[in-house]
């Protein structure tokens, strides 16, 4: 079974806010969307089940390298990056474009896995975005491992309820964060992997010209809700402090 | 970023950093329940990630990385967990042992066990030799291709989880440190017997026990080198072992610097945060500067050592000023945490009642600085670099 998984090489989410001295860890590295990770998870777990090939695939900067080549370390057979100045700021429809060719370039496949969102983006539509391009099916927030059989994938799907989806092959998974649990590879493996060479692909081996991205015209700040105190008294008071907080988690 | 780290140190430390994760929600009652077996499975899952053999040679089945990148991982593991942090450097004392004292032979019996699945211990110290190692007590005594072992060693890190035992022991009483000898000797040998299991103020998950050799045989193939080359093996394994402790004492200083930055930040008395007291400020900057020096000469001879040079001295001063760093550090950082800084709420009282071990094991700082004493007289009688 051939499987590409997309990536994206996205800033570290914590960063140490104590630069005391040499105390920084070293972060001017990209690292793998963590969403990411979970979606290679489970494409790595089905290697080892069916047998295949995991092929990553990212769109960035040439720093992107480096997840990439963590990538490569957790179990990732073949690791591609797409990276070209005239994508630099891409928008969500010339990233889906770009990967689109890259796909059909490298492809076929049988399965193609995403996380549910990027880290730093956060708009988590790129996969069904692909798989509308792609004009294949698309199972949503996997929250398990799909199971493949008879050139059929399935997997239960949180969509508010979990419902158990069912298509043909060639199809697009989206791994929701609980689908499986990433594994830490081994200071060998990820040894070997600083070794394996990264392809490449531009806009000019993909024959692909990005049109015209959005553009960003201003950021408006989340509405804040007021803040509210109120000081509840007794026991009596048990409902009124659940029914509160129910309010504010929005249930 | 200190000029020592190159690019595979930092893959490293984050991979440290990573299992140290894993560890941090345990260490708690790792310390409160001196669960020692927990510590154990924590050793074998460094195995799993090639961290547990880091510097035995990919040869013998290990990760051949270097003593800087050994250190990294102390640091980052005694963040978290200091017992874990003490077993691991103990199991790589008994590794160092058997890498500067083995043959090729013994070295491709031993490290690859040591590097994934056998935890070691580095069974040195006696209740009548602690500084004094050289007057040990424990025999043995050649018998037809054997050695027979009978002795009492105590305080023996690991000593109740370890599967592979580095014994030190004499062959000739009457040559004093040069009639000691080492043996790896098995668990399971007959006549090897696990006794006390110390209670301890602090690193509580780390098994220290007492052992007792009633006529324990073991192959001559298990003694390291020759006969009278157990105590320079132990003192060069030592010195790796000083380097491990200025390790685990960086981790540990830099890990209450971070809670006490943090705290201080966000704590308001009289309708400010304290960080913005002078008093506070002066005792995060000395904590501060104390831990990147102790950082910095901590890997500088790190460095040193990977480059084949000698260290003792550095060594001695390293564990001297790291291992007093960590307790000045912790030792405020409670102090700035106050009520809750006490409470063990915070790890940083769990840091503090660990740190106190960095003082005296593996040299206590009285004995480390008459050593970097005679090396500084030594290199100017010699008329040396110094």
């Amino acid at each position: 079974m051939r499987m590409a998984v997309l990536l994206k090489a996205v800033p570290p989410a914590e960063e140490n806010p104590y630069d005391v001295g040499s105390m920084r860890m070293v972060r001017d590295q990209l690292e793998v969307n963590p969403f990411d990770l979970v979606a290679l998870e489970g494409a790595v777990q089905l290697k080892e089940r069916h047998g295949g090939e995991v092929v990553v695939l990212s769109m960035g900067p040439q720093g992107a390298e480096g997840a990439l080549r963590e990538a490569m370390a957790r179990g990732a057979d073949r690791a591609v990056l797409i990276s070209d100045e005239a994508l630099s700021g891409s928008d969500l429809r010339n990233t889906a474009m770009a990967l689109e060719s890259a796909l059909r370039r490298l492809g076929p496949f049988d399965l193609i896995l995403s996380g549910e969102r990027s880290s730093d983006g956060n708009m988590g539509v790129l996969g069904a975005y692909l798989a509308a391009r792609l004009g294949l099916p698309l199972l949503p927030q996997a929250v398990s491992l799909p199971e493949v059989e008879g050139g059929h994938v399935v997997a239960p799907c949180d969509a508010g309820e979990v419902l158990v989806l069912k298509a043909p092959l060639p199809a697009v998974v989206v791994a929701s964060r609980e689908m499986a649990k990433p594994r830490l590879p081994s200071l060998k493996d990820k040894m070997r992997a600083k070794k394996s060479p990264i392809e490449r692909l531009d806009c000019a081996s993909l024959g692909f010209s990005p049109l015209p991205n959005l553009r960003l015209v201003g950021v408006d700040p989340m509405p804040q809700k007021p803040r509210e105190r109120r000081i509840l008294k007794g026991m009596d008071s048990f409902d009124e402090f659940f029914e509160a907080l129910r309010g504010v988690m929005g249930s | 970023m200190l000029p020592y780290f190159k690019e595979e140190h930092e893959e490293v430390r984050r991979l440290a950093a990573e299992v140290a994760r894993e560890f941090e929600p345990l260490a708690p009652e790792v310390d409160r329940r001196e669960d020692y077996e927990q510590t154990r499975r924590n050793l074998l899952r460094l195995g799993e990630l090639d961290l547990l053999g880091i510097r035995v040679p990919e040869e013998h089945g290990g990760s051949g990385m270097d003593t800087t990148s050994y250190l990294l991982v102390l640091e980052e593991l005694s963040k978290v967990c200091g017992s874990t942090a003490t077993s691991y450097d103990a199991h790589n004392l008994a590794i160092d042992a058997i890498s500067i004292g083995g043959s090729e032979e013994q070295k491709g019996r031993f490290l690859p066990r040591l590097a994934r699945e056998a935890i070691g211990a580095f069974a040195l110290t006696e209740p009548q030799a602690g500084t004094d190692a050289a007057s040990i007590r424990t025999r043995a005594v050649k018998r037809g291709s054997s050695y027979v072992i009978t002795g009492e060693k105590h305080y023996i890190t690991n000593g109740g989880i370890a599967d592979l035992f580095v014994v030190f022991a004499k062959t000739n009483p009457e040559k004093g440190a040069r009639g000691i000898s080492a043996f790896v000797v098995e668990r399971e040998t007959p006549g090897l017997r696990i006794g006390k299991i110390e209670e301890k103020m602090g690193i509580r998950g780390s098994s220290t026990a007492q052992i007792f050799l009633e006529e324990v045989e073991v192959p001559e193939g298990n003694l390291l080198r020759r006969e009278g080359m157990g105590f320079p093996i132990a003192m060069k394994a030592l010195d790796v072992g000083r380097l491990a402790v200025g390790g685990i004492s960086v981790g540990t200083s830099k890990k209450a610097l971070e809670i006490a930055v943090s705290y201080a930040r966000e704590r308001v008395q009289f309708g400010k945060p304290i960080a913005s007291f002078q008093a506070i400020q002066h005792y995060l900057a000395e904590m501060a500067t104390r831990t990147l020096a102790a950082e910095i000469m901590t890997y500088n001879a790190a460095w040193l050592h990977d480059q084949g040079r000698p260290i003792t001295r550095e060594a001695a001063m390293v564990k001297v000023f790291a291992s007093e760093t960590a307790l000045y550090v912790t030792d405020r950082a409670i102090q700035i945490l106050g009520g809750a800084g006490y409470m063990s709420e915070y790890p940083i009282e769990r840091g503090y009642r660990d740190s106190r071990i960095g003082t005296i094991a593996e040299g206590t700082s009285e004995i480390l600085r008459l050593i970097v004493a005679r090396e500084i007289v030594g290199a100017l009688r010699g008329g040396d670099e110094a």
